[in-house]
């Protein structure tokens, strides 16, 4: 208040000030003989234009920048109210282009540039096992005690297993997924549980307590937030349990989801064996070391032990990853694909509005000139241009955010982009201070050279025509032309990544799974082991499932076995074949190794090549039979018939006899290359975890609680999880390839359109500016195609120029997502020539709309127009 | 008709201040007197344009070398007049010493043989 009044007084002063000046010039020239009129207009004269003389004059004072920045925003909100139009096209525009910017920025933000939530979470760093073949592989027990007290550079080595866990006792049975880990996995991460405690050192070793601490999403959600939680117990596995803590809300397991925490020897799995590699192992470097010199000590001290143990260790090495690079890993490069997409639908957006706002110069130049003609400085018009287009752009982030925020929530929903679970995505001030940098870039970026142009007028010209033609003479039409040419370019390269993406997902459904998928229900369950410790009678409730199930009416087939492709990992084992000389330790053959009933093949449908089959007469005793695969058929036995060869395996260690080759199964999604594959005889390996497969003669879904009543039949306290459909099991196992092509397609047809508007856009404006030159033309005798060659020769000359750069810049581009497609290459010359006729196609549409109007131009009209 | 200006106080920056102060040495004086002072001065050589004249005074009023008061003329009317300050005689005397050092340089490149 005070700084207006302040204003106010020297405003008056000025006024007064300026007021004496003329009255003492006109005061001497009358004095010199003038009349009062002729020194009153000769003083003025000579003093020359008061508004500007005052403006520069207050510039001097300081606070003017302010001022004038209300100024500017009060004139630029009322000058984009007063074309409605123009500002919500523009402002859209805007908002699509800073939307999406904003909803992959979000995600790029929390899983690539934000740390893990954990205390110095950069000290975080996994270490496997290396062997020769793979380079992550789990670690044994005894290593990780070894490595605990040998080594220097880590302050601590934790151990993790996710795997799934029966809950029972507390209402409907239900699987939860438990986290098995070592005493310290909570002090290494160093978070404490919001309620009770964390485990203490010894309770993972055996003969401890049973004890488990549950997350917080468990805890409100299965045992309602009971605050009286600690101390009670829950049944795990046929296992009673106390729970003694309960994780803060905010807490997330490192990776893979977590629901709830035990002792690391609960595992079933678990084995004080230097055999037994199960373990995930998590370490915390100490302060200043790198990870560099802890990979350099592990090694010479797996070193040590494959000396010392030659016998499990000789192979063994180790390699050390940091947590958050491991975690990002696998989105990594989808993630920048999609921020450069979104990047380029952003140039595109603002060559668009850029556009616009030159267009709209035209109706604007008369305003200007005469701001110009009544004192405003050229700084001073090109400030409020900047300010309309800074008002559009902010406008249009704010908009952008809100699209923002529905598109990162949508990017998260979307389970097939498959986020490290220990990541919360959210619109923090990142995010924010990212969309209005954006959108301040942007104002700037569209902004700038129209308000360069504008203020710059030819002023006599402007005022003499009415400032009805004003053209923005040649540089407007080159800066427009170019922008033409961007935005062709950008939408060409754009088209291509989404082409390409296309062209790889097609192959990918053209993919033979090497099963039917139709109509065909899976689910998994594992036996509590206490209930049914014997091996026969696991296998003997497993029958019983299969008898059950199939007796239900429209059940064509029913099988259990032990993986499900598509849906479970798949165990690997060597082997070797013992006929044929023993390859040296460690070049062994691998083989996917799954393991199937006598219904197996003909309820999934894997067509039989050779040989047969399980049959009901397998049983333990018999002699160990495997059926193998056709790659492993020809791959081993290219001109012989496998059936009846011995095959000797490591894990089991059996030797067993082919008895059938059997088509190839896509176990690891469409795109995993053909590999051996062979099956054990459930009946002769039975096991406590099995999966079922159910071949239904409609809808695969519509039986899923028929299946699992009669289960329920045989046990009722038997936990039966993932029930699903094949057709749905492929379909997720296409998820991320398919979303990402969704996305890329659905911003390159944006893209498309934007750039379409654009050239429609400049060539109406061309048109419009040549009026008179087409008028004259056609009254000198110009044909109607000769117009419309004018106009659009003018406009596919662009069209071309850009369908070239962008050519020359997908050509360089599309590398980087050769990791990305699937069966075409990154230059394949299909998408390159229709993304190019396309795209020239709709360019050219876009020409035709003005070209035709040219041809419409009455040659009187256009003639007296001047 | 802005460009004009513009062009003007980019060229006289230094050199108007200097003759502002330079003028002011003599006594106060409001705008108008300066502008006469200064054409005057220079036997109508050099006009001081209004739009150079009021900003260049304000901004030397905002560097404090030079003072602002309002009194009342001889026919009665509330006037502006300036006023050189301590730091405006040192300026002043800087400038001037500056003017020379330029203009004896120039005439050395102009006439070299003298």
């Amino acid at each position: 208040m005070k700084f207006f009044r302040w204003r106010e007084r020297k405003d008056e002063e000025l006024d007064a000030e300026i007021q004496q000046h003329l009255d003492e010039a006109v005061r001497d020239r009358m004095e010199r003989g003038e009349t009062a009129e002729q020194a009153q207009a000769n003083a003025r004269r000579e003093f020359g234009n008061v508004g500007l003389v005052k403006e520069v004059t207050r510039e001097m004072w300081g606070w003017a920048t302010l001022e004038r920045l209300g100024q500017d925003l009060r004139f630029g909100l009322r000058m984009l109210r007063k074309n409605p139009g123009f500002s919500l096209i523009a402002i859209l525009t805007l908002a699509l282009g800073i939307g999406a910017n904003t909803a992959i920025f979000s995600v790029i933000n929390a899983v690539l540039l934000r740390p893990l939530p954990y205390d110095h979470a950069e000290q975080l760093v996994m270490v496997y096992t290396r062997t020769q073949r793979e380079v992550r592989q789990p670690v044994s027990w005894p290593d990780l005690r070894d490595w605990q007290e040998q080594n220097q550079s880590f302050s601590d080595l934790a151990a993790f297993v996710p795997q799934s866990v029966n809950l029972t006792g507390r209402a409907e049975p239900g699987r939860v997924i438990g986290g098995f880990v070592s005493a310290n996995f909570f002090t290494l991460l160093r978070v404490n549980p919001a309620l009770g405690r964390a485990f203490t050192q010894g309770e993972d070793e055996a003969g401890a307590e049973r004890v488990a601490i549950v997350n917080h999403a468990v805890w409100r959600d299965r045992f309602g937030a009971d605050p009286n939680l600690v101390g009670q117990t829950v049944t795990l596995n046929g296992q009673v349990f106390t729970i003694v803590g309960v994780m803060p809300e905010g807490f997330r397991s490192p990776y893979s989801e977590v629901d709830v925490w035990l002792p690391i020897h609960h595992h079933p799995g678990f084995l004080l064996d230097r055999r037994a590699s199960i373990l995930e192992v998590l370490g915390r470097l100490k302060p200043q070391v790198t990870i560099q010199q802890a990979q350099t000590e592990m090694e010479v001290l797996a070193a040590r032990l494959a000396q010392q143990y030659p016998a499990t260790n000789a192979e063994r090495s180790v390699s050390l990853y940091g947590l958050q690079s491991l975690l990002v890993e696998p989105v990594q490069a989808k993630l920048w694909v999609l921020f450069a997409a979104v990047g380029f639908v952003l140039l595109i957006a603002c060559a668009n509005v850029a556009n616009l706002t030159l267009s709209r110069a035209l109706t604007r130049q008369r305003e200007i000139t005469l701001r110009v003609a009544l004192g405003a400085s050229r700084p001073r018009i090109v400030r409020q241009l900047l300010t309309e287009s800074l008002l559009l752009s902010l406008a249009g982030s704010l908009v952008g955010l809100g699209l923002g925020k529905w598109g990162m929530d949508a990017l998260v929903a979307n389970s097939s982009v498959s986020l490290p679970p220990s990541v919360a995505v959210t619109i923090d001030p990142y995010v924010f201070g990212f969309a209005f940098g954006l959108a301040l870039l942007t104002g700037i970026g569209f902004g700038l050279f129209p308000a360069l142009r504008l203020s710059r007028p030819d002023l006599h010209h402007v005022l003499k025509e009415g400032g009805r033609i004003s053209g923005l003479g040649t540089t407007g039409n080159r800066f427009r032309d170019s922008l033409v040419v961007t935005q062709v370019a950008l939408a060409f390269v754009l088209l291509i990544g989404a082409g390409l993406m296309v062209r790889s997902f097609v192959h990918l459904l053209r993919v033979n799974p090497g099963f039917e998928a139709k109509n065909l229900l899976t689910l998994e369950y594992r036996l509590p082991r206490n209930k049914y410790p014997d091996p026969q009678q696991q296998w003997r409730f497993h029958q019983q499932v299969v008898a059950n199930v199939t007796a239900l009416p429209g059940v064509q087939a029913a099988a259990v076995f032990f993986s499900v492709p598509n849906g479970a990992g798949i165990g690997t084992t060597e082997f070797m074949l013992p006929d044929r000389p023993t390859p040296p330790a460690g070049q062994w053959p691998q083989a996917q190794t799954n393991r199937a009933d006598a219904h197996y093949f003909r309820t999934m449908n894997i067509p039989l090549h050779r040989g047969r089959v399980f049959v009901e007469q397998d049983h333990p005793q018999s002699p160990p039979v495997i059926v193998i695969n056709e790659t492993m058929a020809r791959r081993f036995w290219p001109d012989e018939d496998p059936v009846g060869k011995s095959v000797t395996l490591q894990e089991p260690k059996l030797t067993a006899t082919v008895i059938g080759v059997v088509g190839d199964v896509k176990h690891n999604g469409l795109a995993e290359p053909a590999q051996p594959q062979l099956y054990l005889s459930f009946a002769q390996q039975p096991h406590i975890f099995a999966s079922l497969a159910v071949r239904t003669t409609s809808d695969a879904l519509m039986f899923s609680n028929a299946v699992r009543n009669a289960i329920w039949a045989i046990d009722k306290d038997q936990p039966v999880w993932k029930v699903r459909t094949m057709e749905w099991l492929l379909d997720r196992a296409n998820g991320s390839q398919r979303f990402l092509m969704q996305v890329l397609a659905a911003l390159a047809i944006l893209a498309l359109i934007l750039a379409a508007v654009g050239i429609y856009g400049v060539l109406s404006y061309a048109v419009n500016q040549q009026t008179r030159d087409i008028g004259i033309r056609l009254a000198l005798g110009a044909q109607t195609h000769d117009i419309l060659t004018l106009v659009l020769k003018r406009g596919v000359g662009l069209v071309l120029l850009g369908v070239t750069m962008g050519c020359v810049t997908s050509l360089a581009m599309t590398r980087l997502i050769s990791g990305l497609l699937f069966g075409v290459t990154a230059t394949d010359p299909l998408t390159f020539g229709g993304i190019a006729l396309l795209l020239t196609l709709v360019a050219i549409l876009a020409c035709w709309v003005p070209a035709r109007r040219a041809t419409k131009v009455d040659p009187m009209i256009a003639l007296r127009h001047e | 008709m802005k460009s004009r200006y513009q062009n003007r106080i980019e060229l006289l920056q230094g050199t108007l201040d200097l003759l502002i102060l330079q003028t002011l040495q003599w006594g106060p004086q409001h705008g108008y007197g300066i502008s006469l002072a200064i054409r005057n001065g220079s036997g109508e050589v050099l006009q001081v344009e209004a739009g150079s004249l009021y900003p260049a005074l304000h901004r030397l009023e905002r560097k404090k070398w030079i003072k602002a008061e309002w009194t009342v003329s001889e026919n009665n009317q509330k006037v502006k007049t300036y006023q050189l300050t301590a730091a405006g005689r040192k300026q002043l005397a800087a400038e001037r010493s500056n003017w020379e050092r330029l203009t004896a340089a120039m005439a050395g490149i102009l006439n070299p043989q003298a």
